[in-house]
């Protein structure tokens, strides 16, 4: 017995749901249950049985909610086979218990903490220099690399089942990862070059002091935040110390 | 060295790679799990997390050599996944002298246990247990990430005993 | 109308950050311009847009901790500051977007206490979703998850036009007694973009990221005055 592609569509529309109902003690259950509902519909026509899959699917679970696309391809992968009598019931979640954790992990180091920061660096640099058009393009680029993987892993994971783990494996995404990060980190150099360009543009015969003023906020707050200072509190005392510079001064930074 | 043992039903995960390997400044991860050593699958997930310098190995229990780890200048983080793991491994080497502090990570929700923060939920038999350790000489505290205040087994027990 | 609007757009940014998709429609540098676009002014959202995504590009939701909420930060200061400007007469200027930033961000850190609340109320949703399956109504029991969609919509909803209102009743109230600060606080938005600029490049947490973050800005600076390149 296997699933039409209307019906693992449909999944795959609910995944974009998973964390609508986050919480401390089930995190994702919820999500996850609501997300594999149209395939167990597909798969058990016994009421019983079919209640009974979906109360194992309201069980903990929790992972980073592009990855978990593999995750639910793969649990998919082990109903079919349960509802077919040849794997126990179980099989299902111990798939999801053991994948949950390293998924979130490379999900997390991937897609968060990589490729949208990433991204958001890059849209940030395109709106001061080049305005709203590269804010688009930085977001649909973002968007066709997240939705390709999101589509590309759930089909895998749909597909290959326990064969899932080699293709992330082969993605190579905590190596990509680490070069996102160094070119997010540049892209936040040429940001602050720009801030400060912007600035210098503007003040009246005060351009290199306003470009001073950027730099040194940039220099001194980059030392101070990775020295362990709150960034709250980081924003004001320079924002504040900004203004009361330029009042002593006169300096001026109007648009 | 073993600056820290976690107990944490994830094991191998974000919270621990990306939050706790820097602030320890551990070298190398011993997952002390016989479920995950026994596994290919889990063995080949949890490898894909890993950063490729970061050495990390995935052992039963009774392979693991707590003394040595402690001896070695390596510093070493240890994971187990549940409570009882944490006991098992007392009786095969693990010492207060080896490796003082415990931490409680992740220990998820399930029928008949209590939320004593938001990441722990322990039962009876388990805070009992985790008792025994500390009078052992063990430093027992609950914190999933280093940022996060750190509840000791007093506080655990205050919080259990008013949790429903 | 315009603060119905900024409710509407606030809701759903919230809703987009965690309970549906996450397609980066409600990160601050896509959501900044879209409030401004709400009330009227894409350009003035587009001014603030920037400092503030790098400003919260750490703020990301790994496992269960949370970040501070940025999406309601980023209405209350984009409409803040947009608002502000249209009251004055002036759009969104340098010393609005500060006095936003300093009255609204708070809003963030509030938005994250929500957050927390949001996922206790949840758990009674998880709890009613399993009396519901036991009670053999599998479709109503797993369509509960979709609820959990409108507590952070309603909260951020409320709390965003009533902050980006405070926010920009106090930058025209500070600008029109004292228009004399009008320069010295368009210097203190900068200051404040040369930070968030840093705050960026500190949240990536890549290696030898301080000196990859000196190097370029010092390329991308001599570039920039090279070809007098003033954007």
């Amino acid at each position: 017995m296997t699933i039409r592609f209307r019906t693992r569509a449909h999944v795959f529309w609910r995944c974009l749901f998973l964390q609508a109902a986050w919480n401390r003690r089930g995190m994702q259950n919820l999500g996850f249950a609501y997300a594999i509902e149209p395939a167990l519909d597909a798969l058990y026509a016994d009421p019983a049985r079919r209640e009974e899959a979906l109360a194992r699917h309201l069980g903990f679970f929790n992972c980073h909610p592009y990855m978990t696309a593999a995750i639910l391809g793969g649990a998919i992968h082990h109903e079919e086979l349960v509802a077919a009598g040849e794997e126990p019931g179980a099989a299902p979640l111990s798939y999801k218990a053991t994948l949950q954790g390293p998924l979130a992990a490379v999900g997390d180091g991937f897609f968060w903490t990589a490729l949208r920061p990433f991204f958001g660096a890059m849209a940030a640099l395109g709106a001061l220099v080049a305005g709203w058009p590269a804010v688009v393009a930085a977001v649909l680029s973002y968007n066709l690399v997240h939705f390709g993987l999101r589509a590309l892993l759930f089909r895998a994971g749909y597909r290959q089942g326990d064969a899932v783990v080699g293709l992330i494996a082969r993605l190579a995404l905590p190596r990509l990862a680490d070069r996102l990060r160094a070119a997010g980190v540049a892209l936040c150099g040429a940001a602050a070059a720009a801030v400060a360009l912007r600035a210098g543009g503007v003040a009246d015969g005060s351009e290199a002091a306003a470009v001073l003023v950027v730099a040194t906020a940039a220099g001194a707050g980059y030392v101070a935040l990775s020295r362990g200072a709150p960034l709250f509190p980081a924003t004001y005392l320079v924002a504040l110390l900004g203004t009361i510079v330029a009042a002593v001064t006169g300096w001026d930074g109007r648009f | 060295m073993i600056p820290l043992v976690r107990v944490d039903n994830r094991l191998l995960h974000g919270q621990v790679l990306e939050a706790w390997m820097p602030v320890l400044k551990a070298t190398e991860v011993v997952v002390a799990d016989d479920d995950a050593a026994g596994s290919p699958l889990a063995r080949a997930a949890m490898t894909l997390c890993v950063p490729c310098e970061t050495p990390a190995r995935i052992l039963r229990m009774a392979a693991v050599d707590f003394a040595a780890l402690a001896a070695s200048p390596a510093v070493v983080l240890v994971l187990v996944r549940d409570v009882a793991g944490l006991v098992e491994a007392t009786t095969r080497g693990l010492t207060p002298a080896r490796a003082p502090r415990v931490n409680l990570g992740n220990i998820h929700f399930a029928m008949g246990r209590r939320p004593v923060t938001p990441s722990v939920f322990l039962t009876a038999e388990e805070l009992e247990a985790l008792e025994a350790l500390a009078a052992a000489g063990f430093t027992v505290e609950a914190q999933a990430i280093p940022t996060d205040p750190p509840y000791g087994l007093d506080e655990l027990k205050r919080r259990y005993a008013a949790a429903r | 109308m315009g603060y119905l609007l900024l409710g509407i757009v606030a809701g759903l940014a919230a809703v987009e950050r965690k309970g549906f998709l996450q397609a980066m429609l409600s990160r601050p540098i896509a959501l900044a311009p879209l409030t401004g676009l709400a009330l009227g002014d894409l350009a003035g959202g587009l001014a603030v847009a920037a400092p503030l995504e790098l400003l919260w590009l750490g703020a990301v939701n790994l496992g269960a901790a949370l970040p501070v909420h940025e999406a309601l930060g980023t209405v209350v200061v984009a409409g803040g500051a947009v608002l502000a400007g249209q009251a004055l007469g002036t759009g969104v200027t340098p010393a609005t977007a500060v006095l936003a930033l300093l009255a609204g961000a708070p809003l963030a850190l509030l938005g994250r206490r929500a957050d927390r609340f949001v996922e206790v109320a949840n758990e009674r949703l998880a709890l009613f979703a399993e009396e519901t399956l036991r009670r053999h109504h599998p479709h109503a029991a797993v369509r509960l998850n979709l609820a959990g969609l409108a507590m952070p919509f309603a909260i951020a909803a409320l709390l965003a036009p009533a902050g980006a209102w405070v926010a920009a009743r106090l930058a025209v109230r500070l600008l029109q007694a004292a228009p004399s600060l009008d320069g010295p606080l368009s210097i203190g938005w900068w200051a404040f973009g040369g930070l968030a600029c840093a705050a960026g490049a500190k949240a990536l947490r890549a290696r030898r990221a301080g000196a990859i973050f000196g190097v370029s800005a010092a390329v991308a600076l001599l570039i920039g005055l090279g070809l007098r390149v003033t954007p």
